[in-house]
């Protein structure tokens, strides 16, 4: 538990605020996959904390990224930089635990992980996706809910020796308008250097024609970072679910998926014959975050767990949903 | 200054204890109850329990709903795994225990009774299967017969935790020709919400029990009536989330005070609450609670 001071809270799409904090101490431990449990001051109400995944942490700071979703966020939104807050954390089990094989950039493993992100579920994946440098797929309503490329051209900073550089171009609608897609590629370049550019792709989606796209993104893999992103209303990149565009990968792949219940049942169907290792980020109301209260339940193959204390991350086989 | 009371012939240092199943082992990660009156255990039943389906946990303005189903690993597992962790803690450790019928109380208090624990806390907030669910706790025969076996099986001190009860004179009477040391209210208060979008109820269990700093002036009007008809030691519970909030219980004659939700909110509070109460007296030159209890005008 500690009081910690905020850097930054802004809005940095129409529906997305991020926050950054000042602790090194939660830094310092904290991997992708855990989360904190901010209590927001409310006098009662809200009364309690509210879990929020760690979108980044290096050095001194770490931050979150929210949408406003009922009084906690709303409040949330409010505060301002030099404010402080009472934070506990860094909590729950990372990803790597799960991943039991190394993916960090060092690992051949990387080439093979591919992470797929819908709404604000993108948080805890984009920090997996700066350690690691895998295939990420960002879904949304709209572009709203899409991270700005500013963003995404603070990937690549954490390895320390290499640069990188982002440029995205907001590319038009097709010929159609339909469907667009904003491929961001990292190349690495040979002093270490990497670069990534953000290229047009024409979206070559057709009503229900994922299968077909399928294949494309297996395609376009063809770099160690690679960015893909889908809204429902087509306002950028290819138009659809994310789950039209789940990629389909080779054996002993790994997947992460974060996102809403829906999207994740997809997920594990999609990935269920196949020779892959897919987990999956759950969300759940909680009444602690620190595996007091068994408020945070989750049905799996082996009975309820909690998303506090064994998650928040757990292998698609093992959930059970309704 | 002296903080120190007695329930039974056993000394607590102070009067905060964390309630049944808002604190765990995991709680020792955040802080230190060295300095607590005790802890006290969630409810552990005979066998494993899986819980309620989700959502458990719903929040309401100042309140919190909660549905857990008494989830908990059963006592053979709570024996080896929880309460070793706990015992090491340094603090009065009070075991709560949830049985389906006289049997089970007896058995679990049994069990319980070769451990190192202060206590046991008796939740008979729990539905009476042969009599149609109704909570033992409402059933002033019932309590007599639960807490009567429990004192046959053990010298350890007894906390009968009662369920909200505006007229509560009947069953704390019934605890109290019992072989009880203390009673301790309020459990959940039943709550309901339901979502007008989504047409459906927040809680997978339907309805759930009500805690946190909503309950309180409920809690001090049963925690008021419980101790106008007893002479055993009152423990006050519900919504208590600092120093004045429990001090409002001690005002009113509780001996003691558990906080529940609180806890969940804030790891430390019980530290933070002993420290208030201290601050207090000490501001106001009072030695103890006894002589703080003599303030009250009413
Ligand atoms: C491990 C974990 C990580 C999360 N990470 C993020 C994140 O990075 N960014 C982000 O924006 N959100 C995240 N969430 C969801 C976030 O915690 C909720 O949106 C937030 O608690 C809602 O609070 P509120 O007071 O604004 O909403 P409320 O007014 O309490 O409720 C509004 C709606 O949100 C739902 N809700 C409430 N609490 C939760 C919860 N804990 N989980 C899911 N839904 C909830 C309610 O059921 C209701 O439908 C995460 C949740 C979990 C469990
Ligand atoms: C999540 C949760 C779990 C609880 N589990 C138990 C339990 O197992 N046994 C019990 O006697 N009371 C249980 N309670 C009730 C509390 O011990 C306490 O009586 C009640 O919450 C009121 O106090 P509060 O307002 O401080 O929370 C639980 C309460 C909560 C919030
Ligand atoms: S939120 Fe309390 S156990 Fe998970």
């Amino acid at each position: 538990m500690a009081t910690v001071e905020i850097i930054d809270n802004s809005r940095i799409t129409p529906c997305i605020f991020k926050m950054v904090l000042k602790s090194g101490q939660i830094a310092g431990k904290a991997k992708p996959g855990q989360f904190v449990n901010l209590r927001i001051v409310g006098k009662y109400y809200p009364l309690l904390r509210r879990p929020m995944s760690i979108y980044y942490a290096e050095m001194d700071r770490f931050a979150i990224i929210y949408t406003i979703r009922g009084i906690g966020t709303g409040l949330l939104s409010k505060y301002k930089n030099g404010d402080s807050m009472d934070i506990l954390g860094p909590l729950g089990i990372p990803f790597e635990s799960l991943l039991s094989t190394g993916v960090d950039k060092k690992s051949p493993f990387r080439e093979k992980l591919y992470l797929i992100a819908g709404g604000v579920g993108i948080a805890p994946l984009y920090f997996l996706y700066k350690k690691s440098s895998a295939f990420l797929i960002i879904g949304a309503k709209n572009r709203d809910g899409i991270l700005p490329t500013s963003e995404l051209e603070h990937v690549g900073e954490e390895g320390k020796s290499q640069k990188s550089n982002v440029k995205c171009q907001k590319e038009q609608g097709d010929r159609e308008g339909r469907s667009k897609l904003l491929l961001a590629k990292r190349e690495e370049g040979k002093s270490q250097k990497s670069k990534v550019k953000c290229q047009k792709e024409k979206g070559d989606r057709e009503e229900g024609k994922s299968q077909k796209s399928n294949v494309k993104s297996r395609k376009t893999r063809t770099t160690n970072t690679d960015i893909q992103i889908v809204t429902e209303d087509g306002s950028v990149g290819r138009k659809g679910l994310v789950t039209d565009y789940l990629p389909d990968v080779s054996d002993g792949s790994f997947i992460v998926a974060c996102g809403p219940v829906p999207m994740l049942k997809r997920v594990k169907e999609f990935y269920s014959k196949k020779r892959v290792n897919c987990i999956l980020s759950m969300e759940s109301r909680m009444g602690c975050g620190y595996g007091v209260c068994l408020s945070c339940a989750v049905k799996t193959i082996d009975g309820y767990r909690y998303v506090c204390k064994d998650g928040p991350a757990f292998r698609a086989e093992d959930v059970e949903f309704d | 200054m002296n903080l120190s009371v007695k329930i039974g012939n056993m000394t607590f240092k102070n009067p905060v204890l964390l309630a049944s199943g808002c604190f765990s082992k995991h709680t020792l990660d955040f802080t230190d109850v060295s300095g607590l009156g005790g802890i006290i255990t969630k409810s552990v039943t005979m066998k494993p329990r899986e819980g309620n389906p989700p959502p458990r946990i719903f929040e309401t303005p100042c309140g919190v709903i909660n549905s857990i189903g008494l989830a908990n690993p059963g006592i053979d597992e709570f024996l080896k795994d929880e309460l070793p962790c706990i015992l090491s803690s340094q603090t009065r450790v009070i075991a709560s225990i949830a049985g389906a019928d006289v049997d089970e109380y007896v058995e679990l208090t049994r069990l319980i009774n070769q451990t190192d624990v202060t206590g046991i806390e008796v939740n008979l907030s729990c539905p009476n299967v042969e009599r149609g669910g109704v909570e033992f706790g409402k059933d002033p025969e019932s309590v007599k017969r639960i807490v009567d076996s429990v004192r046959n099986n053990t010298s350890k001190i007894i906390i009968c935790k009662l369920p909200p009860l505006f007229d509560n004179r009947k069953i704390v009477s019934a605890a109290e020709q019992t072989g009880a040391d203390a009673i301790s209210l309020i459990n959940t208060i039943p709550a309901l919400a339901v979502n007008f979008e989504t047409g459906k109820f927040e809680i997978g269990g339907k309805s759930g029990g009500l805690s946190g700093p909503a309950i309180k002036p409920i809690a001090l009007y049963c925690v008021y009536n419980a101790i106008k008809s007893t002479n055993l030691p009152v423990i006050g519970v519900g919504g208590i989330m600092n120093a004045r909030d429990a001090l409002e219980f001690l005002l009113i004659g509780a001996m003691m005070v558990e906080i529940g939700t609180g806890v969940l909110v804030d790891p430390d509070i019980g530290n933070k609450i002993v420290k208030g109460i201290e601050e207090y007296f000490c501001k106001e030159g009072i030695k103890d609670i006894a002589e703080f209890q003599r303030r009250s005008r009413f």
